[in-house]
């Protein structure tokens, strides 16, 4: 797993269209790692946390079906539980960037001038600088876990939903209706909350999950950095990042299944968005 | 009078004069047409009076004073494909209007929007429909459903049904002329097309870069234009010889 993996993933909706069983599945798995998030504790068959040193570095069997780590610890129940914070991050980031960036957006649009002005240079600032360089600072600055590089990441995701909402929502407050709702006396608060908000939903929506997909290997990759969760937590990043010394020990398994699990549920996450974008 | 209008100015931009020095009055329950052709400054009146531009100077005296502006004149804009949220049916779109600007309840304003679409040709099987699925000619009757919700007493129609078929024209102008006899609502009619004036006002002003070049009762104006410029207007009515059917006759 490397950071060169946060490059875009976008794929063309020309191509997509073309992939309907793809989306299919790409929704399917999205449904099924939310729900394993869910229900982890329940589904995990063993305790993720218990450590068995007589056991270390089993190699895969029935009772453990993904072997067990350089501690003992079944590496399955660690996957399962590790999808908790590896969906919670990225859901926080989305939550966080998608509310601040929108109400951002809207406001700018709708206010327009100065302050219009002074809220899209803010926003180009805060696009000049990397995501993950600030999220990793803060990290550093705050201390490691879970709360400081979501907060950072959310920050640096800000300017990118903003903008293309911001668009959008300069587009939407030109259409005749706002003009027709103006002469029947409402409010631009009454406007905005429920006439712009509520047609700018689906695009939020889209951006939102084309960002989770983002925000995952971002967060995965500060964990991987050793910036994020600290062991002895089961996170996907993190696991990736434990793995390592096993992997010279000949057991690849950690740092295998969890990179696995990050990629297919960012694909998975991608397509759905760019489905979702393309209609 | 309840509309008067005064010595309106308004220019845009520091130095483009789009309305220069333009009086007006629309009596009580009255219809008055504003016509000229594309860019004389007949939307920019429309949307002073509507208040959605402001005043370079001048006055717009709007029925008495004191009343929110809402509840004294409403607008029904050109194009009846946007100008309703693609989002609301149409029952949501007048009960909005009506929860804003009535103090009626739930039943009531039930009753009021079944009132209403039937004012404008409508019934309750397009209460519960979103926009995209109505014509055009029907969208422009629930923006005119949505604009006589809160019973102002001016109704402004920046040409109204010019993006609609001859037919369909036809039918919303009778619509118009029931639904004045009907609540006694005043018009402004705005449009380029002296063609449609005849049938739905009582007078009329002609606009030309601005000014008024000549105003008068409609059969007077119309019927013997004075200024070369309405000369050349009425000239170019594909329908000279059309002679209005006053009264709510429906065609
Ligand atoms: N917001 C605006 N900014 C600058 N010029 C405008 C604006 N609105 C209208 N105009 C100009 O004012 C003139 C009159 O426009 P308008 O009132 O729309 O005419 P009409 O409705 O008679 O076609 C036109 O030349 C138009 O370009
Ligand atoms: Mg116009």
């Amino acid at each position: 797993m490397t950071l060169a993996l946060a490059a875009p993933l976008r794929l063309p909706a020309r191509r997509l269209a073309a992939l309907g069983w793809a989306s299919s599945l790409a929704g399917l798995i999205c449904a099924l790692v939310v729900l394993i998030a869910v229900f982890a504790p329940w589904i995990a068959p063993h305790d993720p946390n218990a450590v068995d040193p007589l056991n270390a570095y089993a190699p895969l069997s029935a009772a453990h079906p993904l072997g067990t780590d350089d501690l003992g610890r079944d590496l399955l129940s660690r996957l399962i539980l590790g999808s908790r914070t590896s969906l919670a991050g990225p859901l926080v980031v989305i939550v966080l960037s998608g509310a601040t960036g929108t109400a951002l957006a809207v406001s700018a649009a709708w206010i327009g001038g100065w302050f219009d002005a002074a809220v899209s240079r803010v926003l180009d600032i805060l696009f000049a600088f990397p995501g993950l360089v600030l999220a990793i600072t803060v990290a550093a600055l705050f201390g490691a876990g879970f709360l400081a590089p979501v907060v950072a990441l959310s920050l640096a995701y800000v300017p990118i939903i903003a903008r293309v909402m911001r668009a959008a929502a300069l587009r939407e407050r030109s259409l005749p209706y706002v003009e027709a709702l103006r002469v029947q006396g409402f409010s631009g608060w009454h406007i905005c909350r429920r006439h712009l908000l509520p047609n700018l939903a689906p695009l939020l929506v889209v951006q939102a999950a084309i960002s989770f997909g983002y925000a995952m290997i971002d967060l995965a990759s500060i964990s991987f950095l050793g910036l994020g969760l600290q062991p002895p937590a089961a996170d996907w990043g993190l696991m990736i990042a434990n793995g390592q010394p096993s992997i010279l020990a000949g057991f690849p398994q950690q740092s295998i299944a969890a990179a696995v699990a990050v990629v297919i549920t960012v694909v998975a996450f991608t397509v759905v968005a760019e489905r979702m974008a393309a209609r | 009078m309840i509309l008067e209008v005064t010595d309106l100015r308004k220019v845009f931009r520091g130095d483009f004069v789009a309305v220069d020095g333009v009086s007006f009055a629309v009596p009580v329950g009255g219809s008055l047409a504003i016509v000229g052709e594309s860019g004389s400054g007949k939307t920019t009146c429309a949307r002073l009076v509507a208040g959605l531009e402001r005043a370079t100077s001048g006055t717009i005296r709007l029925g008495d004073d004191g009343t929110p502006r809402a509840r004294v004149v409403q607008m029904v804009f050109q194009d009846p494909y946007q100008s309703l949220d693609r989002r609301q049916t149409v029952a949501a779109c007048l009960d909005e209007v009506l929860a804003f600007h009535t103090g009626l309840d739930r039943a009531e304003r039930r009753r009021r929007i079944g009132e209403l679409l039937e004012l404008v040709g409508l019934d309750q099987r397009h209460a519960g429909v979103l926009p995209r699925q109505l014509s055009g000619g029907q969208r422009q009757r629930v923006a005119i459903a949505r604009a006589l919700a809160p019973s102002p007493r001016l109704l402004i129609l920046d040409e109204a049904v010019a993006a609609l078929d001859v037919s369909i024209q036809a039918q919303i102008l009778n619509l118009l002329v029931d639904a004045r006899a009907a609540t006694g609502v005043g018009y402004l009619f705005v449009t380029h097309d002296l063609s449609v004036v005849r049938h739905v006002c009582d007078d009329v002003v002609v606009m030309r870069r601005g000014r008024i070049v000549e105003s008068g009762s409609v059969e007077q104006v119309l019927g013997a234009p004075s200024a070369d410029y309405t000369k050349k207007l009425v000239g170019s009515i594909p329908r000279p010889g059309w002679v209005p059917v006053r009264g709510g006759t429906r065609g």
